[in-house]
């Protein structure tokens, strides 16, 4: 059953489209990797979903179906049904653990604010919910943690300690921007294990925004490549890493560090150029000037569709390449 | 830590001690060589002569070397013997004290205007950053404070006492009946006077402070979940805000004790500002520097008592 349904989403600041365009939908319980370099869009696209951009024109749709059935547009809703909905229904996480608490209240005291918030529980209720939460999350001594300030925390405990204030509400879908980013690499693992737990567990849909193609690996079914402001691949995460069909998708798999690389048995194949400024674009393939597979035409002339490439039961994959025919030869 | 603590207010006492003395000695070398010094009060009187005067300076104790004059004043200020008064020889510490009360109530009602319009201002501007009510705010305040006092309070005088009889014009309380209303009277021109100007001060570090706050991260995360923009001012906003302040009260606080010498002047407000003037006028030496010294230890006091109240307050400083 579809979860979210995203439909013709476009941001623009007053200039050219930030987010162009960009369609997909996940089903419930489903984690989408949303993969892409700085500058594609993922972030701005999550947060526009969110209502957390602040500015900016948002266009299209992105219709979520709750629990109880109803349908809500995540574009459309005003601010107040927006507050009803967040934390409750959508719920995000971010970066950075180390600035995303209040530093001046205590963990206690903004687990409860949340826990009154959507679940209506408050006092000892609260308390017990909040510890039964944090022990969910894998924090070892819940009491001790309620007492003390964020300072007092490591990364990896804070976005433990976000992640229980993010599920409090029992989301039917977690934003996730980049959540292990900042964390050391045996804990990002840690924190990937506990999300995957916890979907299993919850059955919440999770966006996961990334730019480390390991991550996305090791923690999505579906994975989505946005490239300044597109998408221009989404496929099964399986069909992803064994056949990438955009010629970015393979330059980006190729460029990520394996095991060869670090030992020197090869060098690290680069992606030269970068992502175009949202004002430079050409009229054709916005990967064109980069691309090893270019062609003039069509590739300098015409925008490339998002192709429909296999439709199975759980196997949609698309892409938006106009050679990707020959290219799969 | 207690003991982080007491050593940390064991060494501000040591050095608060050394600033004092240091205080003390240039007010003291100050006024004594001010033309005329202090006989200057005496020596003006018609059908003085020199005899009589030396006789006054004996009695005074000014003929003795300087040095041995500061050592005894400085002892007497330690035993609670801050001097008596050349005009009418009352001791100088119960001259002061007489006129505190006017001061601090004058200073803490201004206090509270300034505060509560500061408050109002800058958060306005800080949540409403960039948009016409942010730049209207920044206007009012620019005109605020470059407003001079003796100006405004002569307009006020003008405009709310002399033209409309609506309140008095200076003056503490009207004599005969001191009731509530005739003292809130008397005090809402000079605290309107001293609150207006200090707005746009408390004003622009508030919006400054609750500017980064809402910029932070964390603010991002609760609106993420859902939290509403006013518990999210009311929880996270305003107390990022105010905890900084704290140190900055710690200066400014003195400021309105030590007495508003402008204010309580136009205003013929009986506070320590104007018992400052006054014996400077008269050259009331003990009273000046018994001032002096006064203010000296209320800075120090209050900018003391603010770092140990923003220990206490800011849960970040208490590790």
């Amino acid at each position: 059953m579809t979860l979210l349904s995203v439909r013709d989403l476009g941001v623009d600041f007053g200039g050219p489209l930030i987010v162009d365009g960009v369609s997909f939908s996940m089903k419930k319980g489903e984690i989408v990797a949303l993969v892409g370099e700085s500058g594609s869009g993922k972030s701005v696209a999550s947060l526009a979903l969110m209502g957390l951009l602040g500015r900016g024109n948002i266009t299209g749709s992105a219709m979520l179906r709750l629990n109880d059935g109803r349908e809500t547009d995540l574009v459309r809703i005003g601010p107040r049904e927006r507050r009803g909905v967040l934390g409750r229904h959508v719920s995000m996480i971010f970066q950075d653990p180390l600035s995303s608490l209040d530093p001046i209240q205590t963990i206690g005291a903004q687990m409860r604010e949340v826990l009154s918030l959507h679940c209506g529980l408050r006092g000892g209720k609260a308390q017990a919910r909040a510890i039964e939460l944090l022990h969910e999350v894998g924090i070892v001594d819940p009491q001790a943690c309620l007492k003390l300030i964020p300072q007092r925390l490591s990364g990896g405990m804070r976005q433990r300690v976000l992640i229980a204030m993010a599920i409090a509400g029992e989301p039917e879908l977690l934003l996730a921007d980049e959540p292990t980013t900042a964390l050391d690499v045996t804990v990002q693992a840690q924190v990937l294990r506990l999300l995957l737990s916890l979907r299993a567990r919850s059955g919440m849909g999770m966006i996961f925004i990334t730019h480390n193609l390991a991550v996305a690996s090791s923690i999505a079914d579906r994975v989505i490549v946005l490239y300044a402001g597109q998408v221009v691949e989404d496929a099964p995460a399986d069909a992803f890493f064994a056949a990438p069909a955009m010629p970015y998708s393979k330059a980006l798999l190729g460029a990520a560090p394996g095991i060869d690389s670090v030992f020197g048995a090869r060098r690290l194949p680069t992606l030269r150029g970068q992502v175009p400024a949202p004002g430079e674009r050409g009229v054709g393939c916005r990967f064109a000037p980069r691309c090893d597979a270019m062609r003039p035409t069509p590739c300098q002339t015409q925008m490339p569709d998002l192709l429909t490439i296999a439709d199975g039961e759980n196997e949609v994959h698309a892409v938006r390449c106009g050679r990707w025919e020959e290219l799969a030869r | 830590m207690a003991e982080g603590m007491l050593a940390f207010a064991a060494r501000r006492a040591g050095v608060n001690a050394l600033l004092l003395l240091l205080v003390s000695l240039t007010g003291f070398m100050l006024l004594h060589a001010t033309p005329g010094g202090p006989l200057a009060q005496f020596s003006l009187s018609p059908g003085m002569t020199s005899e009589r005067l030396n006789q006054i300076a004996h009695s005074m104790g000014l003929d003795q070397p300087l040095w041995l004059q500061y050592v005894k004043w400085l002892g007497g200020l330690l035993k609670g013997d801050w001097g008596h008064s050349y005009r009418d020889h009352a001791p100088v510490l119960s001259i002061i004290i007489s006129h505190l009360g006017a001061t601090v109530e004058l200073g803490l009602a201004s206090l509270v205007i300034s505060f509560l319009g500061g408050l109002a201002m800058g958060l306005i501007g800080a949540l409403r950053a960039g948009e016409a009510i942010d730049a209207l705010c920044s206007l009012v305040g620019v005109i605020l404070l470059s407003l001079p006092t003796f100006w405004l309070g002569l307009v006020f005088i003008y405009f709310l006492s002399v033209r409309t009889g609506w309140f008095p014009a200076g003056g503490l309380m009207s004599p005969g009946h001191a009731s509530a209303t005739d003292r809130l009277r008397h005090l809402a021109l000079p605290a309107m006077t001293l609150g207006l100007v200090s707005i746009p001060v408390w004003g622009a570090y508030i919006r400054s402070f609750a500017g980064d706050t809402l910029n932070q991260d964390h603010i991002r995360t609760a609106r993420a979940l859902g939290v509403p923009g006013w518990r999210i001012v009311l929880r996270r906003v305003l107390p990022a805000a105010l905890l900084p302040l704290i140190p900055i009260a710690g200066v400014y606080l003195p400021t309105l004790l030590s007495g508003a010498l402008v204010t309580e002047t136009v205003f013929t407000w009986p506070g320590v500002g104007r018992l400052f003037l006054d014996s400077l006028q008269y050259r009331d030496y003990p009273v000046a520097l018994g001032v002096l010294m006064f203010s000296a230890v209320l800075v120090l006091m209050c900018s003391l008592a603010a770092e140990l109240l923003h220990h206490a307050a800011d849960p970040r400083l208490r590790t």
